[in-house]
């Protein structure tokens, strides 16, 4: 799996949980909250991302993401590991 | 079990809202004293949350908030979240003044620690404890005299698989599927969430810290019965309407 089809992935997710009027254009460079995600859109967002990518992410991993391309390479990282 | 965990319900008050208030429109506080005989209680403001502000009105509230604050709210994508983030601040903002008029001080302003977590900075002195909820309908502030102090607003949601593994134990995913009505469900998810939060927040440490590693009882009045952040912290519960939980955490420590 690229790094797109994980971006297209979390994208989806974005899409389904947080609140937004038209098309959701994502930028890497911005956090969920900048896109209006709660704590809660956030564990909901991840838990389905991996959940969908069936991997497991360490928290102390996550807590360190600062921006939706740093979720992307995690979440890829990952991917790949499993690969 | 952790004892002195408390729980209250209560309903929209008004009428005492006013009289405690800080000049604005209060709906709800905490009724009444805490079961047992060491807590303070925290003191709680909520309001509606006006609809997303125009661009003039925006520009405007932006004047009232600090510089650091209008650069965070300018990062904003989403219009709606930026709006309700800045009201909580203007919230947050008139409760400082109000405060440091009241104590005789030359000004509280708002600062955030090294997580993000917004607290009120006053020289030489110590401030009270806040924090700052929005969700749903409603915008929520909460402060304690002394020690940590989380809030948490949350609307009913749908429940998915993925955040029911993410947020709940079995015995606590077991209490939420005993109830048979789907929107009691999500509401007893909800009051579930806003526990965790409000402990997540009250600790500065948010989500650095699992969900999962938080365990509650629920069957009756709240018991925490696993934290990662210590055993001494008290809760209470409010439904804000029929759709909508508020929880609060306040823990006697000082940060």
């Amino acid at each position: 799996m690229t790094r797109y089809e994980v971006f297209e992935l979390v994208g989806r997710h974005v899409s389904e949980v947080v609140e937004h009027d038209g098309e959701l254009s994502l930028d890497p460079g911005k956090s969920l909250k900048d896109y209006g995600a709660t704590s809660l859109d956030m564990v909901e967002i991840v838990s389905a991302s991996m959940r969908e990518l069936k991997v497991k992410v360490p928290r102390s991993e996550l807590t360190s993401i600062k921006d939706i391309g740093g979720l992307i390479d995690v979440l890829h990282q990952a991917v790949q590991a499993k690969e | 079990m952790i004892p002195g965990v408390d729980q209250f319900a209560g309903a929209l008050n008004a009428s005492a809202a006013q009289t405690r208030g800080i000049g604005r429109q209060r709906l709800a506080c905490l009724p009444g004293q805490p079961v047992g005989d060491r807590a303070e209680v925290p003191d709680l403001h909520v309001e509606l949350l006006a609809p997303a502000l125009g661009d003039s009105d925006f520009e405007l509230q932006l004047g009232r908030v600090p510089q650091s604050e209008v650069r965070r709210l300018r990062s904003f994508v989403n219009r709606r979240a930026a709006s309700e983030s800045l009201q909580g601040l203007c919230l947050l903002q008139d409760f400082a003044c109000a405060w440091a008029a009241a104590s005789g001080v030359a000004a509280a302003t708002i600062a955030r620690d090294e997580r993000g977590k917004p607290y009120l900075a006053v020289p030489e002195r110590n401030a009270p404890a806040v924090n700052l909820s929005h969700g749903g309908y409603y915008l929520a502030l909460a402060v304690a005299p002394h020690g940590r102090i989380g809030v948490d607003v949350e609307p009913c949601r749908p429940l998915r698989p993925a955040l029911l593994a993410a947020c709940c134990h079995p015995r606590e995913r077991a209490w939420i599927e005993r109830e048979e009505a789907p929107h009691a469900r999500c509401m007893r998810f909800a009051r579930l969430w806003t526990l965790k939060e409000s402990l997540m927040k009250a600790t500065g440490a948010g989500l650095a810290i699992d969900p999962l590693d938080i365990e509650f009882d629920l069957d009756g009045a709240p018991e925490l019965l696993r934290s990662p952040c210590g055993e001494d912290w008290q809760f209470w519960t409010l439904s804000l309407d029929a759709d909508t939980q508020l929880a609060i955490c306040h823990g006697a420590v000082d940060e």
